[in-house]
């Protein structure tokens, strides 16, 4: 009953949940390990040796539960500034001073310690002794385990204190750094400078230098025309860079006159054909209509040249021109032959300029 | 039947027709009424647009896409370039290619008689030579001189001399201009963009490289005196650092009374740290710029940063901050912007290793001038600013958050094309992701690097060692092996600091445990395949392993629980123990020794104590002492071991022994 009290007053002291979980978790160790004391003496090295691998085996369960449970560590940080050894300092000169407060308060402690040895009943000296021994567990360490009872809560705590340490050991600085940086946010090393000065700079606050008067622009002035042409063709070229999309690379494809230009016109480039109206390259029948027979196959085969004529991008009108009159000097010469296969004859140019005229 | 039908579906598509249409007519009317009330409309008038403006337009809806390569590679995933030296060679391999197809062009023009369009397009047009055979005349020299091929031009000039062609004086004082603008010396052509992305610009170059003699010098003797070749001459000399000859010419020519071209004013302040002597400078600028005022010039963007190229030269403790300030007022009278360029120069002028705050503060104000607005080149310099800005930003002030304000304004609109070329735009990340690395938490490095990494931008060896040496001081075990992968990936794995540093965080952090946890195993599949592929590497400077490295490597091994690597990173130990410099912790050795005995390979175990003592480890005994406990050892173990360590480490086990006899006995 009494134990089960002083366990309670122990929570309350510590106030935080976890410690009263690592607490429990090493009672439980203990116990078992007083077990082990016992069937010691009389077992042989064998079962010693099981014994103290399960209790290892345990140990390394408490430790993974001991990290679950968000335990804060202190763990060196990489830089800290100024701000933080100031923060520091402060908390150093807090704890001398509640240091000095425990040793005036120690006797209130004690007095108070006897209340609660009362209330509780029983062996009231022995909870009394207990309770301020657990006190002052925090300035003092258990000086030895022998010779002290076993069942008492001193000799319980001072073994769980022994076996943490050996335990700290095996698990190195990366365990610490696991549990302390599930809930902590990462370590970083930012530091800031101070400024002395945050007033900020109008970079258009300046007095005029009044060197330049205002004037109209000089045309006679002498301007270097291809020089200020090569400059910023330098300048053009420092800001082009690969080309980072299609669309860009087609730009630049523009601009150097590789590939149309949009919108697109196909009738780009061709300056001398500006001159001439697309119904020239178009109705040719007009050229054959002097000299053609009216019906009959030559009248079909000229016209059949001239559609194909007008399909022609690549000739120019007078190349097309051309064309059409070498079918006509050629059927002018074949003019026997066609009187004799009567398909019409085709009139000398004489004859034919006055039918026009 | 059918046919009333359709008529009935008719009448009815009809009804629904007027019906529709009355409503249309009721808004129709709705409308009108609407806009009899409010103004008239307005038609726009038609906006002629360029060949690229449609273009243009369609290329501003695309945004860089970080998960993807650089438009220029092949979007192929054996041919993606991740690491800094491939993403060069592919993109200039690429270059390299286009130019040997000029090269096929222009000497084997025969073999291209096919017309690729019509009328024929100029750009694909093979390299004309012109010989005397040639009509040369001063349209075709006017054309090369504007394209800026000075030999072509040099040599039709010299042409038209020799077949006693007149040539126009217009046309002489452009090729003298096009002489002294280049020095002479061959450009690269417009086309090999990526050539000139790669290269090391020489515009800081202070050494003098004009030609004297050279023929610009002749042609300015042969023409008349004048104020634009002497404009010229000058400008071409000041331009390659014959400092001396064109300052005395600009004296000459204000002597003789010459009103000179506004770029030479501009060119004799920005070398005035050259000319004049410290207390004179101020005075100096101030004199030419009157000069230039009596001469009727107007001040010009130019002439804004040359004053500010001068003022950065000057001394620390002159008024130069004062002065720039005054500077951009007078200027801005007359209308003149500052440029990026200006900026950059006011930034130089502005820092001060004593005092943070004054850099600080004229970076900030510039920032809120300039934030959120798209720049255009208007001076060479303005390629200068987000490199300066950035290293200010790291070296000077170590502040972030400015650092996201500059980064901010590189990828607005346009600007991102001036970031100069590829050398600065790595130092510019370089020293952008030093800053993060430094100030931010781990979670928003990587972030940024998932962004920028690797298709912006590779990190440099440096900087993946500081990142590397972040994530030991996090303890964040996880990324060790992201990063193993993409150190492999950059070609750094045979990089000796990267490889320290790696091993050394992963020891530091790795938990061993029974059985071996997920992350454990991994790490010692990084560090085993570390060794490996340096190991098998077949380049010639190999990699020079430390005792430290391969007992990290080991101890990651073992805690992997993978023994037989272990044994090899160990026999690789033992085996070339003359090479290897420093020996790893006795931690390492002990944990493989246990290892060792857990396996019952006496060999190794031998081997480790061999080794332990050989190296002059103080606590070989208690390594021997192990052995004899855990394996009942062959009497030749034995005198092995009493050799080594002598008869002494076996006293224990021989009074457990006599203990033990006793005891039966």
């Amino acid at each position: 009953m009494s134990k089960f009290s002083i366990f309670s007053f122990c929570q309350l002291r510590n106030k935080t949940v976890h410690s009263f979980k690592n607490i429990r978790s090493i009672f439980c160790s203990t116990t078992f390990y007083d077990e082990n004391k016992n069937d010691q003496e009389s077992d042989s090295d064998s079962k010693r040796k099981e014994a103290k691998k399960k209790l290892e085996e345990l140990l390394v369960i408490m430790m993974k539960e001991s990290a679950d449970s968000a335990k804060k560590i202190n763990i060196p940080k990489p830089r800290q500034d100024g701000k933080q050894k100031y923060l520091k300092q402060i908390e150093e000169r807090k704890e001398i001073m509640n240091q000095l407060e425990k040793k005036k308060l120690s006797n209130r402690l004690a007095e108070a310690a006897t209340k609660v040895a009362e209330v509780l009943g029983g062996d009231t000296k022995k909870t009394e002794e207990e309770l301020l021994e657990l006190y002052l567990y925090g300035e003092k360490k258990p000086s030895s385990e022998a010779g002290k009872p076993k069942e008492s809560l001193k000799n319980i705590l001072s073994s769980m204190k022994v076996e943490k340490e050996t335990d700290n050991h095996y698990v190195s600085r990366a365990a610490h750094v696991h549990a302390f940086k599930k809930n902590t946010p990462s370590v970083t090393s930012s530091y800031k400078f101070q400024l002395q000065n945050t007033e900020k700079v109008d970079i258009f606050s300046g007095k005029p230098l009044d060197i330049f008067s205002l004037k109209k622009d000089d045309e006679t002035l002498p301007t270097l025309d291809t020089w200020n042409h090569l400059f910023e063709r330098d300048l053009r070229l420092s800001v082009t860079h690969p080309p980072s999309n299609i669309f860009e690379q087609l730009i630049l494809w523009t601009e150097q006159g590789k590939i149309w230009k949009f919108p697109i016109d196909n009738e780009q480039d061709w300056f001398e054909e500006e001159k001439v109206d697309f119904m020239e390259h178009v109705f040719l029948e007009r050229w054959i209509e002097p000299w053609c027979p009216k019906t009959g196959p030559i009248r079909h085969f000229m016209e059949l040249v001239c559609t194909g004529l007008s399909k022609n991008p690549y000739l120019t009108v007078q190349e097309k021109k051309e064309h059409i009159s070498f079918y006509e000097n050629y059927f002018r010469c074949k003019n026997e032959l066609l009187q004799e296969i009567d398909v019409g004859i085709i009139p000398d140019k004489k004859s034919q300029q006055l039918a026009v005229e | 039947m059918s046919l009333s039908n359709i008529l009935q579906n008719t009448r009815c598509y009809i009804c629904g027709l007027n019906l529709l249409r009355s409503t249309e007519a009721q808004i129709f009317i709705r409308m009108c009424s609407n806009i009899s009330e409010s103004k008239e409309i307005v038609i726009p008038k038609r906006i002629p647009r360029g060949p690229t403006d449609i273009l243009k337009a369609l290329a501003s809806t695309i945004k860089r896409d970080p998960t993807a390569p650089h438009y220029k590679f092949h979007d192929d995933p054996y041919l993606i370039p991740i690491s800094n030296s491939s993403k060069r060679i592919f993109a200039l391999s690429q270059e390299s290619g286009r130019k040997t197809a000029m090269w096929v062009r222009e000497k084997h023009a025969e073999l291209f008689q096919h017309r690729e369009a019509e009328p024929p397009i100029e750009a694909f047009f093979p390299k004309i030579v012109y010989d005397e055979t040639d009509d040369v005349d001063n349209e075709t020299l006017a054309k090369l001189i504007k394209s800026a091929l000075i030999s072509d031009s040099i040599n039709v000039y010299k042409l038209m001399q020799k077949c006693n062609v007149e040539i126009s004086e217009d046309n002489k004082q452009a090729l003298l201009e096009l002489l002294c603008f280049f020095n002479e010396t061959e450009q690269l052509a417009e086309e090999l963009i990526e050539e000139r992305w790669f290269s090391r610009d020489m515009s800081e170059n202070l050494k003098k490289t004009w030609r004297n003699g050279s023929y610009a010098e002749k042609l300015f003797e042969e023409l008349p005196k004048n104020s634009k070749t002497y404009s010229a001459i000058i400008l071409g000399m000041l331009k390659y650092n014959e400092i001396e000859r064109g300052y005395k010419l600009y004296q000459e020519a204000i002597n003789e009374g010459f009103i000179l071209s506004v770029n030479v004013y501009n060119s004799i302040i920005k070398v005035s740290s050259l000319v004049a002597s410290l207390e004179q400078r101020w005075n100096f600028i101030t004199e030419n710029l009157s000069i230039m005022n009596e001469h009727g010039h107007k001040p010009n963007l130019q002439t804004l940063n040359a004053i500010l190229f001068a003022l950065m030269r000057m001394p620390k403790k002159s008024k130069k901050q004062e002065l720039a300030l005054n500077t951009i007022a007078e200027l801005k009278k007359f209308g003149v912007e500052p440029s990026l360029g200006s900026y950059h120069f006011l930034l130089l002028i502005f820092s001060n290793v004593q005092d943070i705050s004054t850099h600080f503060n004229i970076l900030s104000s510039i920032l809120d001038n300039i934030q959120g607005k798209e720049f255009t080149i208007r001076d060479s310099s303005d390629v200068l600013f987000f490199f300066t800005a950035m290293d200010t930003c790291r070296y000077y002030l170590n502040d972030i958050n400015i650092a996201y304000r500059v980064n901010e304004l590189l990828w607005f609109g346009n600007n991102y094309n001036l970031i100069g070329n590829s050398i600065r735009e790595s130092i510019y990340y370089r020293n952008f992701f030093c800053l993060i690395i430094q100030s931010e938490d781990l979670k928003t490095i990587f972030k940024f690097y998932d962004f920028y990494v690797p298709n912006i931008y590779t990190p440099e060896i440096n900087v993946m060692e500081e990142l590397i040496k972040t994530v030991t001081m996090n303890g964040a075990v996880e990324y060790y092996p992201k990063l193993w992968t993409d150190i492999v990936l950059f070609e750094m794995w045979n990089k000796q600091q990267i490889l320290i540093e790696l091993l050394r965080g992963m020891v530091l952090n790795n938990v061993s445990c029974i059985p071996p946890s997920e992350i454990s195993i991994q790490l010692g599949e990084t560090a085993w395949s570390s060794f490996v592929k340096n190991e098998d590497s077949l380049i010639k400077t190999k990699i020079e392993w430390t005792g430290e490295m391969l007992g990290n490597i080991l101890s990651l091994c073992l805690s992997a629980d993978n023994f037989e690597r272990a044994g090899k990173i160990f026999m690789k130990l033992v085996k070339d123990e003359t090479q290897i410099i420093g020996v790893p912790q006795f931690n390492t050795l002990n944990t493989f020794l246990d290892a060792c005995i857990k396996n019952r390979d006496v060999k190794l175990c031998f081997m480790c104590i061999e080794y332990s003592f050989e190296n002059g480890y103080d606590n070989v005994t208690s390594l021997a002492k192990k052995l004899i406990k855990n394996i009942n050892l062959s009497p030749a173990n034995k005198t092995h071991l009493a050799a080594l360590l002598g008869q002494e480490i076996f006293k224990d086990e021989e009074e457990l022994n006599n203990m033990q006899t006793d005891a039966t006995i």
